[in-house]
């Protein structure tokens, strides 16, 4: 029965051809600019995405003590005491707290004649395996006397008896490694050093020179020259890590609730997602402004359609159909104007994201050809990133399209149709 | 299942602006099963308005009116158009064939709302089409048709749910007098071999020679009702007429 109204409906439909494909017309547009705009910030959060790379970075936040105090106040900031590190692990959605040491000076490293060096910090070895390191080389493992070294340690060693610097290459894991500092009284601390394990490149440890935590505190204490009061120690900072990145702002924000500064790549995301569905509802709007447009062409031309076709109204139910019937028939008329629009206008998206991601690629190769980095400046992205293309339509986007479309001719049809269902059959049948 | 008319004090009121229009004054009339009726009387006197009632086309302002016992003045319009669907065949005198369907799918029709599945709705349209004489037709538009091949197709679709009663409002009104004296003989034979019962709308006295009875219309009232004096015999029928 619904094929059949159906079929009596594309009959209507292929009988104005002309009113169909100017009605159709506006639908496309419409459909066309909410599919490609909504496509392009697919595209544009696809490629930050892509910019930020490593995963295990998403689930990452830092806390530190806030910069944000006021040196004037009498209030201390909160510092990373063991106490505070205990409440760091009770916040919801922690899996693990890696607080950290900074060794308060700078530690110099002596390899045969070359002289290198590197930020030393602290850390309980056993907490190791959740802070998102790797090794390049070597083991990730920490016994007193072991360090790991960051990625650009062991290509920054220099000749302190050459005229003009120049870097060179140490085999840290394989060269006696020795470490050199001076404390403020004057004096001279050397310490063999045997690296186990070279980080892979990580711009937080680049580099650090990571040593078991204990060894960090007591060259502190000697560095200060006294021995530390337990109950006064802090740590300078420490790496949370958040069972999924979804929770990192609300562990973000409750860190920075409790005085401490606190940010990750996680937290950065889920910004930058907010702001992706902000623009995406914006955009998309523009495109519903489009299709709103469109929706009053199609009730227009319903509304001619059906004036037009009032006797045949009239005959429909003086041969048995019923009110439902006729809505029924004229509905069908109305989606089918909303889906062919539709259709056309998901095609043409496809066609032209095609088009706008070729022109980007092009635009990227020449800005690569000609040396400038990295292209027009109208992006807010690298479009050297983008190589999923600026227009990504997800299978998801393109359905929303063609229902949008035709739910817009259904809406905008059901009034017209309406009003055919109620007609008085013999006012129908009777007009000219 | 009798399907006589029973029409009982019959008004129809129009109402155009602030002004009422009473078309239709206390009308009373049966007509029975398989009688054939003519109904005459000047333009405007209320005719086709009184065909329109009893087809379920519209309702009366007051009065009752009752097809084979079911009273169509009270009934919901789902009921109506139920009943217009297997009960009614209508004819009228502009044809009303969808311009866009060819004479099969106008025949077909009224097949689609009384939900027959598309080959059987085919086959019997074709099969009435057949009976017509109208088979080479089949695949041609309204507007490649002459006005009498119009009318055949109009009536074949009157038939096509095989209603008990066929109602027709000025059916030769824009054939010439051949033709239309051709589908006079038609609907007489539906009447006749296949026991429908026949009401026509005209002012063409020429009806007397085909109907059993008349009935007279004026401003709105019967003013008479009477048996034609001789019924035509029906080997005066041409042999083309359907016999459904
Ligand atoms: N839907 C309507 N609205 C207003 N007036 C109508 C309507 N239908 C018919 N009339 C009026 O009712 C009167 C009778 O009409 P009708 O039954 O068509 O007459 P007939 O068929 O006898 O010529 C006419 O004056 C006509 O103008
Ligand atoms: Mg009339």
């Amino acid at each position: 029965m619904f094929w059949e109204l159906g079929h009596l409906a594309t009959h209507n439909l292929m009988r104005a051809r002309a009113r169909l494909a100017m009605t159709s017309g506006g639908v496309l547009v419409g459909t066309a600019a909410v599919v490609l705009l909504v496509a392009m910030t697919v595209g544009l959060q696809t490629a930050a995405e892509q910019g930020i790379g490593q995963s295990g970075a998403l689930t990452e936040v830092m806390v530190g003590p806030s910069y944000e105090y006021n040196p004037n106040s009498d209030v201390e900031p909160p510092q990373l005491t063991p106490a505070m590190v205990e409440r760091l692990w009770r916040i919801p959605g922690v899996s693990v707290v890696v607080p950290l040491v900074n060794f308060q000076s700078w530690g110099e490293l002596l390899a045969d004649d070359y002289s290198g060096g590197g930020q030393i910090m602290g850390v309980d070895a056993r907490l190791l395996p959740y802070m998102g390191i790797e090794v390049a080389e070597g083991t990730l493992t920490l016994e007193r006397g072991q360090v790991l070294v960051g990625s650009q340690i062991p290509i920054n060693f220099y000749d302190p008896q050459a005229t003009e610097y120049r870097p060179i290459q140490v085999d840290v894991l394989n060269t006696p490694l020795e470490m050199r500092t001076f404390s403020p009284r004057g004096e001279e601390r050397r310490l063999d050093l045997s690296p186990v394990g070279i980080l892979a490149p990580n711009p937080n440890y680049d580099y650090a020179i990571i040593m078991p935590v204990q060894q960090v505190i007591s060259l502190n204490e000697w560095l200060n020259g006294e021995r530390a009061d337990p109950r006064d120690f802090k740590y300078d900072f420490a790496l949370i890590r958040a069972e999924s990145r979804e929770q990192t702002t609300a562990i973000s924000d409750a860190i920075k609730e409790m005085g401490f500064s606190a940010g990750g790549l996680g937290d950065f995301i889920n910004q930058l997602n907010g702001f992706f569905t902000t623009m995406r509802l914006v955009l998309g709007g523009v495109g519903g402004v489009a299709l709103l447009v469109a929706a009053f062409g199609v009730a227009n031309t319903m509304t001619m359609a059906i004036l037009e076709r009032t006797r045949e109204i009239g005959l429909m139910k003086a041969v048995g159909a019923t009110d439902r019937d006729v809505l029924t028939v004229f509905l069908i008329e109305a989606a089918l104007v909303g889906l062919v629009g539709g259709a056309l206008g998901v095609l043409i998206s496809y066609l032209a994201g095609e088009g706008i991601n070729q022109g980007i690629a092009n635009l990227a190769q020449q800005a690569a050809q000609s040396g400038q980095g990295s292209g027009p400046m109208f992006l807010p992205v690298d479009i050297s990133q983008l190589q999923a293309g600026l227009v990504i339509i997800p299978t998801e986007l393109a359905l929303f399209g063609l229902g949008l479309a035709t739910s817009v001719g259904i809406i905008a049809g059901l009034l017209p149709a309406l009003r055919a269902a109620r007609m008085t059959t013999v006012v129908a049948l009777k007009t000219e | 299942m009798t399907q006589g008319i029973e029409v009982r004090n019959v008004h129809k009121l129009f109402r155009i602006g602030d002004a009422q229009l009473h078309v239709l004054k206390s009308v009373s009339l049966t007509i029975g099963a398989g009688e054939f009726v003519g109904i005459m009387g000047p333009s405007g006197s209320g005719k086709s308005t009184l065909l329109y009632l009893i087809g379920g086309l519209d309702r009366p302002t007051d009065g009752q009116i009752a097809v084979g016992g079911a009273r169509l003045d009270t009934m919901s319009s789902d009921d109506l158009a139920y009943f217009r669907s297997q009960t009614v065949g209508f004819v009228f005198q502009s044809f009303h064939l969808v311009p866009t369907l060819t004479a099969l799918e106008n025949v077909a029709l009224p097949g689609i709302f009384a939900k027959v599945p598309h080959d059987a709705r085919m086959a019997h349209a074709t099969a009435l089409l057949h009976k017509l004489k109208m088979s080479d037709r089949a695949e041609h538009r309204p507007s490649q048709l002459s006005g009498g091949q119009q009318q055949r197709v109009a009536i074949a679709r009157a038939l096509f749910n095989d209603p008990p009663i066929i109602m027709c409002d000025e059916p030769t009104g824009a054939l010439d007098t051949q033709t239309g004296r051709l589908v006079m003989r038609m609907l007489r034979a539906l009447c006749t071999r296949a026991g429908k019962t026949v009401v026509v709308v005209t002012h063409d006295p020429g009806i007397e020679n085909y109907a059993d009875r008349m009935i007279l219309l004026r401003d709105g009232r019967v003013i008479d009702d009477y048996a034609t004096r001789q019924r035509p015999a029906l080997d005066a029928l041409e042999e083309s007429v359907p016999n459904p």
